[in-house]
């Protein structure tokens, strides 16, 4: 019966995402009365649903999703679109769901079809310290995904200003200030996160796992990303350089994670991978 | 029964007739009193910078129409010779689809003018005020101020900057997020830049910089801002202070370079300056618009602003207007049941006479109680019969033709033509969405 019901959500789960940007994308460019009527209830039916899913995939499976990267996808999508809402509930301010639902979107899209269940759980991942681990990165990817969004949005804006272009985003969108502000704060709260996972990975991945190595392409990637981020923040409140650079390095981070993410787990042996 | 509208505005009547003609609330006090006692039983008059306009319901025994409302109009400013061309003239429907337009801003010189509705409700609570108004052109105006509401929620036709010195303003927005705390430099008190800092105040900008060739033009103005004046040899150092900058001079040369904004950003942390240069020849050095979180817009760019609002507004046209045809079916629906009332009233009248008649032959003949019981009953019989006959008239009220034949059968059918008609406004109903309320 849970396999049933699991099955269903995962099916459905794309297909709400999917409803729920266009909605706000709707409402974003053509300012459609009806979308913008409807985007909060849909909103939150995927906010249900996605919890719903999660909840039966790990009863079916016994065990936490966070077995595969792409497990770990469709949790980091759940984080962005949850925060999202707690954002739009504290400010009111709708005109960025499209954008933040979009990241979402695509993070299930790929979760939904790449995801590979193992018959038995690696032993590994029934160690307690891995909870904190893996939760922690969670939220930190979260955040920075969502501090990428609040930069790409900046750059789009200050580009229309700086060509005179009054289109949609120069209508709906925040002020440059704030877009900034917005991406500073998350890409703060997304550093603290990852910070405290590669600590707690520092201390528990080295006798957890024979094959342990710092040269791992994911570890590096990692390094490098946590290095891209604290270059942002230092910019921003010690350096006090252009605000469009900045932005272009926040954006730059979350690349190199989603690329750590996908294309390093699945072409780079790693001990990373547990699957 | 015939609503008039007359007057003059912004389509018919040049500025400077328009302008001298405007009413003041005592002008359309008294003028208003003189109508309701004289020729009109119900009076509105809208006066603004553009339009003078009196709408009226006359007397059902007084002999009117638009022009002598035209006269009464006219002889308001006897010293304005304001010749029959500048008159428009609206009877019923006209009438009421203009006065729905108007509070649509649909009318307004300016598209989607944010100020006509309220000068609708002050100048309906005027006539309110001098008793002037009543069942007809109450729930026309009530009407008409939904009309405007439903445009102002429903549409984006009021949305957006229209002018060069508002558009400064809406920039500035989607630059820096609290406008109010930061410091406005105007160099050069030309009217398009002092307009801008005005506007700028409006968003509660409270630190202004002004810097004038003639200083002492500047120290005149600059009590009104609580502005800062600086010589205007010396404005490259305020330039440093300040997060937004308004050039508005005649002068024909290049005032800021790209190097004086180069070292300014320096030292001002590189925080996001906006330029507006909004002089013609313009005075910013185009290329000073290439550093880094600089904003230089000229007044192109922000023509390009207003005309970009200027054409999202007119796409909004359709949207309003459908707005507006549907509470003008309403209201006629409403209107049109003014027709039927004075029957429907009569056919009541006369079955309750023959009811009451036939109950007192009937009174002795059984006890108190019984007789309760039988006015109940056919009390009751009575709505039942008469219900199906209300419904049918209230039901065509969108129609005029078939109300008016169907008033003339039940007139024929039920012997009323002999009765005086009743056209007393006191027994005017609003229209009934559902069935009849004596059932």
């Amino acid at each position: 019966m849970i396999s049933i019901i699991n099955n269903f959500l995962e099916t459905i789960l794309p297909i709400a995402y999917a409803l729920v940007t266009l909605a706000y994308g709707l409402a974003f460019v053509r300012d459609d009365a009806y979308a913008a009527g409807w985007r909060t209830r849909l909103l939150i039916f995927t906010l249900v649903t996605h919890f719903l899913y999660i909840g039966t995939h790990t009863a079916e499976y016994a065990r936490c999703m966070v077995t595969t990267p792409f497990e770990i996808m469709s949790l980091i999508a759940f984080t962005i679109t949850a925060t999202y809402a707690y954002i739009e509930h504290r400010t009111r301010s709708r005109e960025t769901g499209v954008f933040m639902l979009f990241v979402a979107f695509m993070f299930v899209v790929v979760s939904s079809v790449m995801t590979r269940m193992p018959s038995t759980p690696n032993p590994v991942l029934e160690n307690n310290t891995v909870g904190i681990h893996v939760s922690t990165a969670i939220f930190g990817y979260g955040a920075l995904a969502i501090s990428a969004v609040y930069s790409f949005l900046f750059l789009i804006l200050y580009r229309n200003i700086r060509r005179n272009t009054f289109g949609p985003f120069f209508k709906h969108l925040p002020s440059l200030e704030s877009l900034e502000k917005l991406s500073v704060v998350a890409a703060a709260i997304g550093l603290t996160f990852l910070t405290v996972a590669m600590l707690v990975a520092m201390i528990w991945l080295p006798d957890a796992i024979d094959n342990f190595s710092y040269s791992d392409p994911k570890l590096v990637i990692t390094a490098l990303v946590w290095l891209l981020y604290a270059g942002v923040l230092l910019s921003y409140y010690a350096f006090k350089i252009d605000s469009r650079k900045i932005m272009l390095l926040s954006v730059s981070g979350f690349l190199l994670a989603l690329f750590s993410m996908t294309v390093i787990n699945l072409l780079f042996s790693s001990f990373h991978r547990f699957v | 029964m015939t609503i008039y509208a007359v007057g003059i505005n912004h389509h018919t009547a040049p500025v400077e007739i328009r302008e001298r003609f405007a009413l003041s609330d005592d002008e359309i006090s008294t003028a208003l009193r003189t109508l309701h006692d004289g020729i009109l039983k119900e009076a509105f008059i809208l006066s603004t910078c553009n339009r003078t306009e009196l709408y009226g319901v006359p007397h059902d025994d007084v002999e009117t129409d638009g022009y002598v409302l035209q006269d009464f109009l006219r002889n308001l400013k006897p010293e304005i010779k304001v010749e029959d061309k500048y008159f428009f003239k609206y009877f019923t429907c006209g009438a009421a689809s203009h006065l729905f337009n108007v509070a649509a801003s649909i009318d307004s010189q300016v598209l989607g003018d944010v100020q006509i509705l309220k000068q609708i409700k002050d100048a309906y609570e005027l006539s309110l005020k001098e008793g002037a108004s009543d069942t007809i052109l109450n729930t026309l105006l009530h009407y008409a101020l939904r009309v405007g509401k439903r445009v102002r929620a429903e549409t984006s036709l009021g949305i957006g900057a229209i002018s060069i010195s508002y558009a400064a303003v809406q920039l500035a927005g989607r630059i820096f997020d609290n406008i109010h705390q930061k410091r406005v430099f105007l160099i050069g008190m030309g009217e398009t830049g002092l307009l801008t800092a005005r506007h700028f105040a409006d968003r509660g900008v409270r630190k202004f910089i002004f810097a004038n060739r003639t200083r002492k033009r500047a120290e005149e103005i600059a009590p009104k801002f609580e502005a800062e004046v600086v010589d205007f040899s010396v404005f490259p150092d305020a330039l440093r202070e300040a997060d937004v900058v308004v050039t508005a001079t005649s002068s024909p040369d290049i005032l800021i370079t790209r190097s004086m904004i180069k070292s300014c950003m320096k030292g001002r942390y590189n925080r996001p300056l906006l330029v507006l240069d909004i002089s013609v020849p313009r005075n910013v050095d185009p290329a000073a618009g290439s550093v880094g979180n600089v904003f230089l817009n000229d007044i192109d760019a922000l023509q390009g602003i207003v005309d970009h609002n200027i054409s999202k507004r007119r796409e909004e046209l359709p949207k309003a207007g459908a707005i507006v045809t549907e509470e003008l079916m309403r209201f006629f629906v409403w209107y049109n049941s003014l027709e039927a009332t004075p029957t429907i009233q009569k056919i009541r009248e006369k079955f309750e006479r023959v009811r009451q008649n036939e109950l007192e032959r009937f009174r002795h003949r059984i006890d108190e109680k019984s007789f309760e019981a039988v006015e109940l009953l056919t009390h009751r019989i009575l709505q039942k019969i008469l219900h199906p006959t209300m419904r049918s008239l209230r039901t065509q009220t969108h129609d005029v033709t078939s109300l008016n034949m169907t008033v003339q059968v039940l007139r024929e059918v039920f012997d009323l033509n002999d009765e005086a008609p009743d056209t007393d406004d006191k027994h005017v109903e609003e229209p009934s969405s559902g069935e009849d309320n004596d059932q």
